[in-house]
């Protein structure tokens, strides 16, 4: 008998509840829920969202913390027919506005924790019908109740019929011009790319994944996808914030993958030198947002004497963009690899022509994984997405350049644009420079990355002051505290008392630039 | 005595996190919730253990190493002094 295929995100739930309806899907707060219970609870706010008005293609906001009520949201809106988008918990009121206008959220699923930037994002916009939230019951009668909602069956509604070209999910990203921008995926993608990365990562059913890492993260959101595709246990954890509790985690519930970052690793071999702590139950690490620095290996070894380690490279905009396989990481410290599996890359020139083995070009991505576009967005669309070589084909032009050797691994050289790319996440300096630009007596403000061994790039802020104005770094980074994420906050300030300028009259960023690696 | 002395490690704790992170003192209250809020993360944890120690002179054993115990202002004070009046 020929099994069906998979060609919907909401279809691997399914698939994975009626192979194995007891087994732990996740794990959060001690709590085990098994996929009947992930079933059941998706299906009924899907249940609740269809009656709530909720129909093909309507884009449905979570803004919640990791979670086992942030998996069930990802999942009931996607069987709802629903487009969802995680957006950062820590994204603040402002920015939190300019997205759910931006997608015109129908419907927003949060939690109580977090009602102070979500109750003033919520100013102005019309088109929400319905807020849900989780957590402690609100006494406010304007907010649904989410836990009481996964509970209830509620009135029969037939799921609507998705195909895969229809829209599964918008994952927000900065953008050069300030304001972040919608990353349009299909379950047609979504699914080729969670089956492309199972593939490379040789994940199997016996998989227990930990999560450390954002669901509004792509790297994190992916863990779910294929953890749930794969019929494996998610050990779904707030973050990283406070490492104790992770390794005790990791003793006590033994995950056999750990996807991290270079950050996480480092206080990783940090806390190992110092107690000679090891975690035996790993079989697999993977590493992206960050090249790996290559000194790492040999320290993630002894901490994971029994683990693969994958380093990988990706943006949002294909989700994953290739990988190194574990078994080279010694031959070739400081390649990313090659394209994943079903996909293929190459370099450009400037002009668009092919570079030479060993020049520095261009990336270009090739396949299924590739974003519809950006929400909204045509223009912008348009500078990332170019004809490919099958007429009417897109293919990504990723703006970093690469430079690969003649076996054909890749080689990460830098970025062609302004965007920085910080912790995996791209940060536009206009957006903070924005945000700095309005505290009073500012006059100038240049925003840049640096290169920095575990962050990828660490964000510099060079400002300058009108006469007699004093102002703190302290005070310029407070502001950036409390109005964008934490993770776009300059980690060093620069007070100039002049902005070097280019012949144009322009800021000039490569002055800047080599001001502060000298 | 105890009150005056948990007050005075409570300050130090309070302006030790507006020193190494990016709130100002009206946002951060000694309930605040440090690590859940994304105000300390995993490196912030690291300076704090490094605080406590070199001033106070303690050391947190790793049993002692629990969320609860440096989830706030007051959770470190109360760990703080529990740990000084023991020894």
């Amino acid at each position: 008998m020929i099994s069906r295929p998979q060609r919907l995100l909401g279809e691997a739930l399914e698939f994975s509840f009626k192979n194995h309806p007891l087994k732990i899907a996740a794990i959060f707060k001690g709590e085990e829920f098994t996929y009947s219970n992930l079933n059941e609870s998706a299906v009924n706010l899907a249940t609740h969202l269809i009656n709530a008005g909720i129909t093909k293609g309507d884009r449905v906001a979570v803004y919640m913390n990791n979670s086992w009520q942030c998996i069930v949201a990802i999942y009931g809106i996607t069987l709802a027919g629903g487009v969802f988008l995680v957006v950062n918990p820590q994204t603040k009121a402002n920015k939190l506005n300019f997205i759910l206008n931006d997608c015109g959220a129908k419907v927003i699923v949060s939690e109580s924790i977090l009602i102070n930037d979500l109750s003033q994002a919520l100013e102005g916009l019309n088109e929400i019908i319905e807020v849900i939230l989780s957590g402690t019951k609100q006494s406010d009668e304007k907010y649904l109740d989410f836990d009481e909602i996964i509970l209830n069956k509620g009135n029969h509604v037939d799921l609507p019929k998705i195909i895969p070209n229809d829209l599964a999910a918008l994952i927000y990203t900065s953008g050069s011009t300030g304001f972040p921008k919608g990353v349009m995926m299909t379950h047609q993608s979504m699914v080729f790319t969670s089956w492309s990365l199972i593939e490379y990562l040789r994940l199997t059913e016996e998989e227990r994944i930990m999560l450390v890492l954002p669901l509004a993260f792509d790297y994190g959101l992916y863990q779910l996808i294929m953890s749930v595709t794969i019929g494996g246990t998610l050990i779904i954890e707030h973050s990283f914030n406070f490492p104790p509790t992770i390794f005790r985690q990791i003793e006590q519930l033994k995950p056999t993958v750990f996807p991290g970052v270079p950050s996480i690793y480092a206080l990783m071999i940090a806390t190992h030198k110092k107690t000679g702590i090891t975690f035996d139950c790993i079989q697999k690490i993977t590493n992206t947002a960050a090249a790996l620095p290559a000194e790492f290996i040999s320290d993630l070894k002894k901490i994971f004497p029994n683990a693969l380690i994958f380093k990988m490279y990706g943006l949002t905009e294909c989700k994953r963009v290739c990988y190194l396989e574990p078994e080279l990481v010694d031959l070739k410290p400081n390649s990313v690899g090659k394209a994943i599996p079903g996909t293929e890359v190459f370099l450009l020139s400037q002009d668009g022509n092919p570079v030479p083995t060993g020049e520095s070009g261009i990336l270009h991505v090739r396949g299924p994984h590739v974003m519809a576009g950006y929400w909204n967005n045509e223009s912008l669309s348009k500078e990332m997405l170019k004809s490919g070589l099958i007429p009417g084909e897109q293919i990504l032009c990723a703006h970093d350049l690469f430079k690969l050797d003649d076996e054909g691994f890749l080689y990460f050289q830098g970025r062609n644009d302004d965007i920085i790319k910080t912790r995996g996440e791209k940060v536009s300096p206009i957006e903070v420079e924005n945000t700095i630009y309005k505290l009073s007596g500012i006059k100038e403000v240049a925003v840049i990355g640096i290169p920095d061994i575990l962050l990828g790039e660490s964000i510099v802020a060079f400002v300058t002051t009108y006469d007699q104005v004093q102002i703190s770094e302290k005070e310029i980074q407070r502001q950036c505290m409390t109005n964008l994420e934490p993770f776009m906050i300059p980690k060093k300030i620069v007070l100039l008392a002049e902005m070097p300028k280019s012949s144009n009259g322009k800021i000039d960023k490569k002055e800047l630039k080599q001001l502060i690696t000298n | 005595m105890i009150m005056e002395e948990i007050l005075q490690i409570q300050e130090r704790v309070k302006q030790f996190i507006i020193d190494t992170s990016y709130v100002s003192e009206d946002q951060v209250s000694k309930d605040t919730l440090i690590f859940a809020q994304g105000i300390m993360d995993s490196m912030g944890f690291i300076t704090i253990i490094e605080f406590i120690e070199e001033n106070f002179s303690i050391t947190a054993a790793d049993n002692e190493l629990l969320e609860s115990n440096f989830e706030s202002i007051n959770a470190i004070s109360n760990f703080i002094l529990r740990k000084t009046h023991l020894n």
